[in-house]
């Protein structure tokens, strides 16, 4: 019985290791063939999402999956769409939220013009958000958003900005614990069963393809969010992406992040300091 | 030896004659005898003598004569060769002889000689006939001339032998042919044996290689080519050797050729071969090319009878074979031409039949085929049995397809078939079953839409629900063969359930049995009702239900029951009763009916309801005109009161302003306050300086006097010198009392910042205070509670000067019970309006509790002020400056604390300072202006002992001199703001602002004043306003950067002004930072100064440094060269605008894509540009794309900047048509090796 049972845990094992060299093959292919570079990211929300890309696409193993991917591009899309880093919403932190709203909205109005950067933007929800914020705090006019991510297709989904009418309904509620003055629903327009972002908005966006993984800095930011993409980096890789929003920061910007991330690979996390506790919203305190 | 003895006679004679000298004649005689010739006779003096010496003289010359011609003939004959005769002149006696016989020999010696030349000369021309005569003149010869001559003779002979066999052997050879010939010379030897040998065997060879040639020649003749000339020969034979060898190579070729040519074509049918032999040239080359037209002659004759033989297979009957052939071939193709027209003419027989059947429908052709026999008799026989059968089968189908034309769909086809045809007829058959059926199922449908049509028509526009249901029965009835019917309408009215009411009813006669109403559920018609469903009955009992005719009745066989259904809900039920079975398309219009019905009722329903609620909404428009007058009088008023509370307000803004104005004043009261304040705090730092230092010598001096070292002092005096003493120390120290304070006031105090442990408290304050407290008899308690950090992050000489002097404070004004000192954690206490505290995420209490005379309340808060005691006749008993609380409270206020009193007369009085757990601001220039701590170094050095003040409160002034000692961290620190800036209370906030910071502050009000002040004295820092009265702020930036001494003090502007994009960046190139007024603006202005006093060390290193890794600029071969830099980074712009600028290169930049294209339009000089490719609105691809498309830039280098590293993202620069790209944050050495590499060609 217990004989059987480590049999069956060495199996399980070598199956494992033999799938970790496939997966390694795997990104090291994708890097070298399409230029992203996901091998430094988290395994284990990799493999999720590579289990669930290869049952869609009905293959066995991830050699084979490999196979597909290196010779088809449209394959390589969908694995960038199903691997599921493109998971986002409104107001997806209303606290955080409230807290752009009350701590660095006021600091923005004393800059004569600022700039916002979204960085892992996905199919731009958040941006929109952050743009409504600005808009009702009425520095939308002097503030340039910068939203980018690694994925065109998202970045396509972005771009036109129209998202299912019942899904932004319910943002409505995040909304207003974010401290949101009127209703969000005044800053779409609706068309069927779409809800369409308003001009003004699209206006202020500036959307760009951009990794985290391979670029580099393209300009100074008043505030830089970057909310649950660090969690999809190992170690290093957030030590990277850190090092890249900390330069890309003015003195005295402010770095918010998503609820389950931190400083804890951020090499520069002395010159940090949080601006609300519980708030993953921080301040470049280098001056 | 005659001639002598002659001459001796001579002589004597001579001799004898007398007369003659006989001395001289003896003398020539001597001479001649000697043979000396040359001697003569001189003519003596007599005759005798005279012809005595004529004749010796005549014998002499003789003598000489003969003996000179001998000489020369000998010469002539042995030494030239020519015989001639010696001749002596007139010679007579024996010279003459002697000459004869000279001459005699040389003709004998002469003579053989001469035949031997003559043989000699005869051989050397080839005549071998000649031979030496044996004899000359008939005298044979003898000797030595005798064996010359025969040997003579033998070689002659022998020579002509040799020549005789040569020639033979060369005639036999060479002439005749006769090969293998020797040459037979005998009896030589030497050379001669040697020529032979050669000759034969040269013949020896000449036969061999001849031999051999005619060998091969004759192996050729008879068609051996594999001989080969093998024999090994030189010269002109070796040519001859390769000629034949080529020759014999030649035909061997030839031959092959010929014979494979013959084999290709002959042997193995493969057509179109032809010989093909290299290098044959004359009749070899006709006689291949005559072989090579057998060839193709024979492959086109065989080529077209294949030809037209394959059209005949492949069914084209036309070709013809038109060979130009002759012979058996020409026969051949005659044949095959007739067989073809046979063939064809069978053809068209067969095809005309086919087609008249098959194709044009001509049925019964029959083919003929003259002449036909054999097999194609037999074809033909069977095309035109096929022919006959396909007629009568396809009559069969076309007589039944034209009945089903017709509309006839009983006829079906009956001919007898198979296979195929079989299939069709079957098809065909069942074909035109299912048209039968799909014809009656469309009737029944025509009917059904027919009707209900009619039926919907006929409902349309009914009111009335009790006409429609009679106009139903009375309709429905008759056209579904029904003899009965009833109409049961649904009615919920007046509190009753729900149920159905008879409403209508064809044929109908009321019984007593039958109900005029139904609830659901009862009877078949509430069934009906309850499950929305049809029901039918067949076969019904015979009293169920009779039909009634004025001449009889009769029972129904069938019934059926209709629900009429809405959206689910029954509006009616429908039954009717037939003799006959409904017929399924009865039942399908039925229920199709009910739907119509349905809707039509509802409609009927739907249009009483509506018109129920226009009545009713007519009503309460009315009422609703009513209400809307009430409003419109409540908004009047409303309106009336808005008036009135606008004239409230104005009201209220008037006061509003004159209260600011009022608050102005007193601001602008309580800066020239502060100012004042300011300027006595300075001038007492000054003068209590002024006054130490004459103090200090006095002191000294007081001192050595007191000491009396030379004992001639009187005690008096010594006590007078000792009060001095002690009168200047307590002067002493009330002045470095007033200098600290003024110090601190005036801000001039340089904290020394460490983390001091707490542990070091008890025993300093055991140290200082126990043998205090013994002396006074107090209790002194020192109590550490509990929770209190390690260390705490402050100056602790600051710390213990503050606790010494509220200590030492407590022991003074405390007669009796006990001074206790507690240092524990605090979490409230302080004044709510210290941020310093309350921002402080740890606090700590440092509490001195006393059980002395107490403060009143009134006087609590005074006592803190400076020279203040609570009492001032207190000063008299208790001594002291008053100053120490002052210095204090400001001490603590330096360390981010405050000092709180709690006391009561007569019971104690409760000192506590608290202080935040995080380090005070620390200052860290020293000042450039203060220069009394140099003159307090001064001090320390010329007493360096004897002023130090001991005791209880005030231990200012021995710190003040540990950290002056110390040198290096210095004393006071400060830094130099100036603030332009028009508003007073604004400028007075910024001072405000930065007094924490220990930073001297001045404000100036206009642009003039700000130059003329930044032109007098150096600042860290420049804050400038934008809107100035006069000079405006943006000139005041253009003087600035004109000047060098100026521009280089860091400017920060500050303002209420909305800037554009453009002027935020022509003011980023000025300005260290921008501040735009705002209600947070102060906080970040803080830090903005801060960040610039602090100097650019601390600066980060987002601008990076760009100076690093550029070239010199003196040789930089860019020089010159004009950039335009595209991006809206403006970190970027100014930090390649710094670099390119170092190049000597002329800059330009814009910040958006638009604006470049815009620059490009005016500017034909742009060398390069550097253009970024993330910008917003029009991003770099496109612009980089559109400026390719003008012709003012054309094909000038374009080099992008991406921050991107992504494949395809650097691809995707060149597409848009940039010469090249770099990646961001750029590398300036590859910046500018790149440039180099597109300008400098």
């Amino acid at each position: 019985m217990r004989r059987s049972e480590g049999a069956a845990l060495r199996i399980e094992r070598a199956r494992t290791d033999l799938e970790e060299i496939e997966i390694q093959l795997l990104l090291e292919g994708i890097r070298l063939c399409y230029g992203y570079d996901f091998r430094e990211y988290a395994l284990s929300p990799l493999r999720r999402g590579l289990t669930a890309a290869m049952a869609h696409e009905g293959v066995q193993t991830v050699s084979a999956y490999q196979d597909r991917i290196l010779h088809d591009a449209a394959c390589m899309q969908r694995f960038l769409g199903t691997v599921g880093f493109n998971v986002t919403g409104m107001f997806r932190d209303p606290e955080l939220m409230r807290c752009v709203r009350e701590e660095v909205v006021p600091l923005l109005r004393t800059y004569p013009s600022s700039r916002v950067w979204v960085a892992g933007c996905a199919t731009g929800e958040e941006v929109y958000a952050l743009a409504v914020l600005l808009d009702e705090a009425g520095v939308l006019n002097k503030t340039s958003i910068y939203a980018t991510d690694m994925n065109d297709d998202t970045l396509t989904v972005a771009r036109v900005g129209s998202y299912p009418l019942d899904r932004v309904r319910r943002y409505e509620d995040a909304y207003a614990a974010s401290g949101g003055q009127a209703n969000l629903a005044d800053h779409y327009s609706i068309a069927g069963r779409t809800a369409r972002f308003n001009r003004k908005l699209h206006g202020s966006i500036t959307w760009a393809r951009h990794s985290l993984v391979t670029d580099g800095s393209f300009n100074d930011f008043h505030l830089i969010l970057c909310a649950n993409v660090l969690i999809y980096f190992r170690a290093s890789l957030q030590e990277r992406a850190h090092r890249l929003m900390y330069d890309s920061l003015i003195r005295g910007g402010f770095l918010a992040l998503g609820k389950r991330e931190s400083l804890l690979h951020c090499p520069d996390r002395d010159h940090y300091e949080q601006v609300r506790d519980g708030v993953n919203l921080f301040r470049k305190m280098r001056w | 030896m005659a001639t002598k003895t002659a001459v001796k006679r001579t002589a004597q004679r001579v001799n004898g004659t007398g007369g003659i000298d006989s001395t001289t004649m003896l003398r020539i005689l001597a001479a001649v005898q000697r043979g000396d010739f040359s001697a003569r006779m001189p003519a003596g003096s007599s005759s005798s003598a005279r012809k005595v010496a004529a004749a010796l003289n005549a014998v002499i010359e003789s003598n000489e004569r003969l003996e000179r011609e001998i000489r020369r003939f000998s010469r002539s004959i042995g030494k030239e060769g020519q015989v001639k005769h010696a001749a002596i002149g007139h010679a007579g006696g024996t010279w003459a002889s002697t000459l004869d016989a000279v001459n005699d020999l040389v003709e004998d010696l002469s003579q053989p000689n001469t035949e031997i030349a003559r043989v000699i000369s005869a051989v050397a021309n080839g005549d071998l006939s000649q031979t030496m005569a044996l004899e000359i003149e008939g005298r044979p010869l003898q000797g030595q001339f005798l064996t010359t001559a025969k040997t003579v003779n033998t070689m002659v002979g022998q020579l002509n032998a040799f020549a005789g066999e040569v020639t033979r052997v060369a005639r036999e050879v060479g002439t005749e042919g006769k090969l293998g010939g020797q040459a037979q010379v005998r009896g030589v030897a030497g050379i001669w044996k040697d020529l032979t040998d050669n000759v034969n065997l040269m013949a020896g060879n000449l036969t061999s290689q001849v031999r051999n040639i005619a060998e091969v020649t004759t192996a050729v003749q008879q068609g051996d080519l594999s001989k080969k000339i093998t024999v090994d020969v030189r010269g002109e034979i070796l040519e001859l050797k390769q000629t034949i060898n080529t020759m014999v190579d030649q035909l061997n070729a030839f031959a092959k050729e010929v014979t494979r040519v013959a084999r290709e074509v002959g042997t193995d049918g493969k057509l179109g071969g032809q010989a093909n032999v290299e290098g044959v040239a004359g009749t070899w080359k006709d006689l291949t090319d005559n072989v090579n037209i057998m060839a193709s002659n024979l492959t086109d004759q065989v080529r077209g009878i294949a030809r037209v033989v394959t059209a005949v297979a492949n069914g084209n009957l036309k070709g013809k074979l038109t060979l130009e052939a002759k012979g058996e071939i020409a026969e051949l193709a005659d044949t095959i031409n007739s067989m073809t027209d046979t063939l064809a003419v069978f053809a068209q027989q067969v095809t005309t039949v086919a087609r008249e059947v098959g194709a044009e429908g001509r049925l019964g052709g029959q083919a003929n085929v003259p002449g036909a026999a054999g097999t194609w008799r037999d074809l033909t026989d069977n095309v035109n049995q096929l022919s006959a059968t396909l007629t009568t089968q396809v009559r069969a189908i076309a007589e039944v397809a034209t009945a089903v034309t017709k509309g006839d769909l009983t006829q079906s086809i009956r001919v007898d078939a198979k296979g195929e045809v079989a299939n069709l007829k079957d098809n065909i058959n069942e074909m035109i079953g299912n048209l039968r059926v799909t014809t009656e199922k469309n009737t029944e449908q025509d009917w059904l839409k027919t009707n209900l049509t009619r039926f919907t028509r006929m409902l349309q526009g009914q009111r009335d629900p009790m006409t429609v249901s009679k106009m139903i029965l009375s309709e429905l009835a008759p056209l579904v063969h029904a003899e009965h019917g009833v109409f049961y309408g649904m009615v919920d009215t007046n509190g009753r359930a729900a149920h159905l009411a008879l409403q209508a009813g064809y044929a109908y006669k009321q019984r007593k049995n039958v109900p005029m109403e139904f609830v659901l559920g009862e009877g078949l018609v509430g069934q009906c009702a309850l499950e929305k469903k049809r029901i039918v009955l067949k076969n019904v009992p015979k009293d169920y239900i009779k039909i009634n005719s004025a001449l009889g009745e009769s029972v129904p066989a069938n019934i059926v029951v209709l629900p009429v259904l809405f959206e689910g809900e029954v509006r009616a039920v429908i039954e009717l009763a037939s003799f006959e079975p409904f017929s399924a398309t009865h039942i399908d219009f039925l229920d199709q009916l009910a739907e119509s019905i349905g809707i039509v009722l509802n409609t009927i329903d739907a249009n009483s309801r509506t018109e129920d609620l226009l009545t009713q909404s007519q009503s309460l428009a009315t009422e609703l005109q009513s209400q809307q007058d009430q409003l419109q009088r409540t908004n009047d008023e409303l309106a009336g009161k808005a008036r009135q509370l606008a004239e409230q307000n104005a009201e209220i803004e008037q006061r509003r302003l004159e209260v600011e104005s009022s608050k102005a004043l007193v601001e602008e009261k309580a800066e020239q306050l502060a100012l004042t304040s300011r300027y006595k705090s300075e001038f007492l730092a000054n003068m209590s300086h002024e006054l130490r230092t004459p103090l200090n010598s006095l002191l000294i001096l007081a001192q050595e006097l007191a000491a009396n070292p030379d004992g001639n002092l009187l005690p008096k005096q010594i006590e007078y010198a000792t009060i001095i003493r002690s009168s200047g120390t307590d002067l002493l120290k009330l002045i470095n009392d007033i200098l600290d304070l003024s110090k601190i006031e005036s801000g001039t105090v340089a904290l020394d910042i460490g983390n001091w442990p707490l542990t070091e408290l008890r025993p300093m304050l055991e140290r200082t205070f126990r043998h205090v407290a013994e002396a006074t008899k107090l209790a002194f308690q020192i109590d550490l509670r509990p929770g209190l950090p390690e260390t705490i992050p402050t100056d602790p000489q600051r710390l213990q000067q503050i606790l010494n002097n509220l200590l030492s404070n407590a022991f003074k004004f405390t007669e009796k019970g006990k001074v206790e000192f507690i240092a524990e954690m605090a979490i409230g206490g302080w004044s709510p309006t210290n941020e310093n505290l309350n921002r402080a995420s740890k606090v700590v209490a440092f509490r001195v509790v006393d059980t002395g005379i107490g403060i009143p309340y009134e006087k609590q808060q005074s006592i803190f002020e400076s020279f203040a005691q609570a009492d001032g006749s207190t000063s008299r008993k208790y001594g002291g400056t008053g100053l120490g609380l002052s210095i204090c409270r400001e001490l603590t206020r330096l360390l981010g604390g405050e000092i709180r009193l709690q006391s009561e007369p007569g019971v104690g009085s409760i000192f506590t300072v608290y202080l935040p757990l995080i380090a005070p601001i620390q200052p860290r220039r020293p000042a450039p202006l203060d220069t009394l701590e140099s003159r307090a170094g001064d001090l320390s050095e010329i007493s360096p002992e004897p002023v130090l003040v001991t005791g209880g409160g005030d231990r200012s002034w021995q710190a003040e001199r540990a950290s002056s000692a110390h040198g290096t961290k210095g004393v006071e620190a400060t830094w130099s703001l100036l603030v332009v800036e028009d508003d007073p209370v604004q400028r007075q906030y910024i001072s405000d602002l930065m007094a924490p910071t220990n930073t001297r502050t001045i404000g100036v009000a206009n642009g003039d004043e700000a130059l003329a002040m930044l032109r007098e004295q150096k600042f860290d820092c420049v804050v400038l306003d934008l809107g100035l009265p006069g000079m405006s702020g943006w000139r005041v930036i253009e003087e600035l950067q004109t000047s060098d001494a100026l521009g280089s003090t860091p400017l920060l502007v500050y303002t209420a002004k909305d800037l554009t994009r453009k002027e935020e960046i022509k003011l980023g190139k000025a300005a260290k930072s921008i501040v735009i007024k705002d209600a947070r603006s102060p906080e970040r202005l803080k830090q903005e100064i801060s960040a610039i006093l602090q100097g650019p060390g601390t600066e980060d290193e987002a601008g990076g440094e760009p100076g690093a890794n550029g070239a010199d600029p003196a040789s930089s071969a860019l020089a010159g060269k004009k950039a335009l830099v595209v991006d809206d980074d403006i970190r970027n712009i100014f930090a390649l605008t710094a670099m390119l600028e170092r190049q000597q290169m002329e800059v330009v930049s814009v910040d958006s894509g638009q604006e470049a294209l815009e620059l490009l339009h005016l500017n034909e000089d742009i060398d390069v540009a550097l253009v970024d490719v993330m910008m917003p609105e029009m991003d770099g691809y496109v612009t980089m794309t559109k400026m390719r498309e003008l012709k003012s830039f054309g094909d000038r280098p374009i080099i992008a900047l991406t921050a991107k590293a992504m494949k395809g993202d650097r691809e995707k620069c060149i597409e848009a048509g940039a010469s090249d790209y770099i990646a961001k944050p750029v590398n300036n050495a590859h910046l500018l090796s790149m440039l180099k590499s597109w300008l400098v060609r």
